[in-house]
């Protein structure tokens, strides 16, 4: 499905990504596990399309096609999802209105029809009660005041109701206490499938608990430098990124 | 004007005197430093004048609504339904034809424009407009709606006078639209009772190759409100000149303003907040959203006399710059002699925000979307603040059309 060709990725004129592959199946969840610095947010970034990080060689190919020249929003609708790790506040835009408005725009470029208000509500309530996320917040403008971890659940709501194919997860446990965490897992495992895919990137192994992932692979200093199962992160976390020869900044 | 009493007509002759004498305001001039008028125009030139071509009709979304419509000036047609009694909505010929001493009493009351040339110009010229009258303790629930539309070339002076009782209310939305080369000139001047409420909005939409010019001059007694909101999306160049003062204790003003320009428009929205007594609140938002090479200008006085002790003002102006071409020129200032008043004001000056554009982008919204998301965001609150929904979602729909319009032109380079 995703494949990503010996991509270089320069942010002012500093090379980030030195020569990046990776291909992940339909079905597939891998982990991408690295030290700080070792570009994991400049992959996630990349893969979304924005567009301060120039592409210097390389490729990254959605079911055979290169991706590079699309917009973020052509990309969306491929079915790209990236989950941020510092999810953007926007004031004055009410998270349904925001919600509604995303789900309709992706399923007119993806050729379908509109969704109705009272479906899209019925679909937002199931969604939101899995994760425990109250009417009121939907209500409120767009992660303005939000906790950390109710920031998280906001973009796991999203992940459920865009219906991606490829969902990119940034540091999503970051700044998680273990309750959040366990919840953002649950809906990764509820939304798996033989379709759809998860790029889960990570400094730490926790999130790893909750996950299983099919593959696991060692970033640093722009290159994954490690692959195998999910043995790997355990690995890791027993030895320390030293114990694969990485220094680690943090 | 057909039928004018002898004491207007002396008042006219004697404004137009004025106005000859003084000569249009010049860029020389602190107040008008940053809104030039082009320098062929002179009073003469501005003298009230017929357009031509056809004439738009216009329709009035909220029902109920009380109606008046003008063309160039002139009243054509009103929807009046029955009224409270001793209410007053008439358009201002009518009222001179029955000779209200009120027109007079207003007039007279009013800032004769002794030394601003285009309000004397205006008492000399002015064609009709309209005169609000609501006698004590009556609480007018229907809106009334003011449409005018100039004509291709009309130049249009018009004047409303607006006088509330105490613990009256009335709510007056106004809606200007043009053609080609249009000039407008309108005075409003509110006279608000003791605990009364005055809800006034404006939406100026008129054509992009437009003038128009809007002076209001609004006097609040003790503990009455005004609620303001203007907002600009028309004109080649327009300005909006309103002075609030605060003379009884206690009274609240809402000044607030908004506009979305493109191409060279120039908007100039001027302010005065006059603390007389004690107790005054005034609040103030005005946002400007500015893209092609447009320019806004702001400027905000607010005036603390000494002994308007208790004061609370509040003044937050912000622009939003779609293009690297666009213009805002902002200048707040806090003239405060009273001691023990408590008054706030910020400006921001930005960009729309790079990071919120990518973040709704990587949800599935095209770029035209997105930013018109953002957009409409940061206008939400100043227009939020009409609390009536169904004459804020009018302007909400002009804002959403003008965005459009924005975009395309935009989507062209």
């Amino acid at each position: 499905m995703l494949s990503i060709d010996h991509l270089r990725v320069s942010v002012d004129d500093k090379e980030i990504l030195k020569g990046l592959t990776l291909d992940i199946n339909p079905g597939e969840v891998h982990a991408i596990m690295g030290p700080n610095g070792s570009g994991k947010s400049t992959l996630s970034y990349v893969l979304a399309g924005r567009e301060d990080y120039a592409v210097t060689g390389g490729d990254i190919y959605l079911d055979r096609a290169s991706i590079l020249e699309l917009a973020p929003e052509e990309r969306a609708a491929l079915g790209i999802f990236l989950a941020f790790q510092y999810p953007v506040e926007i004031p004055g835009v009410p998270t349904a209105t925001f919600l509604r408005t995303a789900m309709n725009a992706l399923r007119r470029a993806r050729g379908q029809d509109e969704i109705d208000a009272a479906n899209f509500l019925r679909r937002q309530r199931e969604a939101a009660k899995h994760l425990g996320i109250a009417d009121d917040m939907l209500k409120r403008p767009i992660n303005v005041g939000f906790s950390g971890g109710e920031k998280k659940r906001m973009e796991a709501l999203q992940m459920a109701l865009l219906e991606p194919r490829l969902v990119i997860m940034d540091e999503t446990d970051s700044g998680l206490d273990i309750d959040a965490l366990r919840i953002v897992a649950e809906n990764v495992n509820r939304l798996r499938s033989p379709e759809r895919s998860f790029l889960i990137i990570t400094h730490y192994q926790r999130l790893l608990d909750y996950i299983t992932p099919d593959h696991v692979h060692i970033m640093a200093d722009g290159r994954i430098v490690q692959s195998g199962g999910a043995d790997l992160a355990h690995k890791l976390e027993a030895g320390g990124y030293a114990a694969f020869g990485i220094k680690d900044a943090a | 004007m057909t039928a004018m009493p002898s004491w207007l007509a002396k008042w006219r002759g004697e404004a137009n005197e004025n106005a000859v004498q003084l000569g249009l305001p010049s860029s020389k001039q602190e107040a008008w430093k940053y809104t030039p008028l082009p320098a062929a125009w002179s009073v003469d030139k501005l003298r009230a004048r017929l357009g031509t071509g056809f004439t738009q009709k216009f329709t009035t979304q909220i029902k109920n609504a009380i109606t008046l419509d003008f063309v160039d000036g002139w009243y054509v047609k009103a929807h009046l339904p029955k009224l409270p009694a001793g209410v007053i909505v008439a358009p201002l010929s009518e009222a001179l034809i029955q000779n209200d001493e009120r027109v007079r009493t207003i007039l007279g009351n009013s800032t004769p424009g002794k030394t601003r040339s285009l309000i004397a110009l205006n008492l000399a010229e002015f064609t009709d407009g309209i005169l609000i009258y609501v006698p004590h303790g009556v609480k007018l629930e229907q809106p009334i709606f003011m449409h005018s539309y100039g004509r291709a070339d009309a130049i249009t002076h018009l004047r409303v006078l607006v006088h509330l009782e105490a613990d009256a209310e009335a709510t007056l939305v106004q809606h200007h639209t043009s053609d080609e080369n249009a000039i407008t000139n309108i005075v409003h001047e509110f006279d608000i009772g003791p605990r009364a409420q005055m809800h006034h909005y404006r939406l100026q939409n008129d054509v992009a190759t437009a003038t128009h010019f809007t002076f209001t001059e609004n006097q609040l007694g003790a503990d009455s409100v005004i609620d303001h909101f203007s907002l600009t999306l028309g004109a080649r160049l327009s300005r909006h000149e309103i002075t609030t003062r605060l003379m009884g204790d206690g009274a609240t003003c809402h000044v607030n303003a908004a506009a979305l320009l493109g191409g060279t428009q120039h908007a100039d929205f001027t302010s005065i907040i006059d603390h007389q007594c004690e107790n005054g609140q005034s609040r103030q938002t005005v946002k400007n959203v500015l893209g092609g090479k447009s320019r806004g200008v702001f400027q905000g006085k607010i005036h603390v006399h000494p002994h308007a002790q208790k004061t609370d003002g509040y003044q937050m102006n912000q622009a939003l710059l779609l293009s690297p071409h666009a213009e805002i020129d902002a200048k707040p200032e806090l003239e405060i002699y009273a001691d023990d008043v408590k008054c706030s004001h910020g400006a921001t000056v930005g960009q729309l925000d790079e990071t919120a554009m990518f973040y709704l982008r990587s949800r599935g919204l095209p770029a035209e979307l997105a930013r018109a998301l953002l957009i409409e965001a940061f206008l939400a609150d100043a227009v939020n603040l009409i609390s009536q929904e169904e004459i804020r979602d009018i302007f909400i729909a002009a804002l959403q059309h003008k965005q459009a319009e924005i975009s395309d032109a935009a989507g062209q380079h």
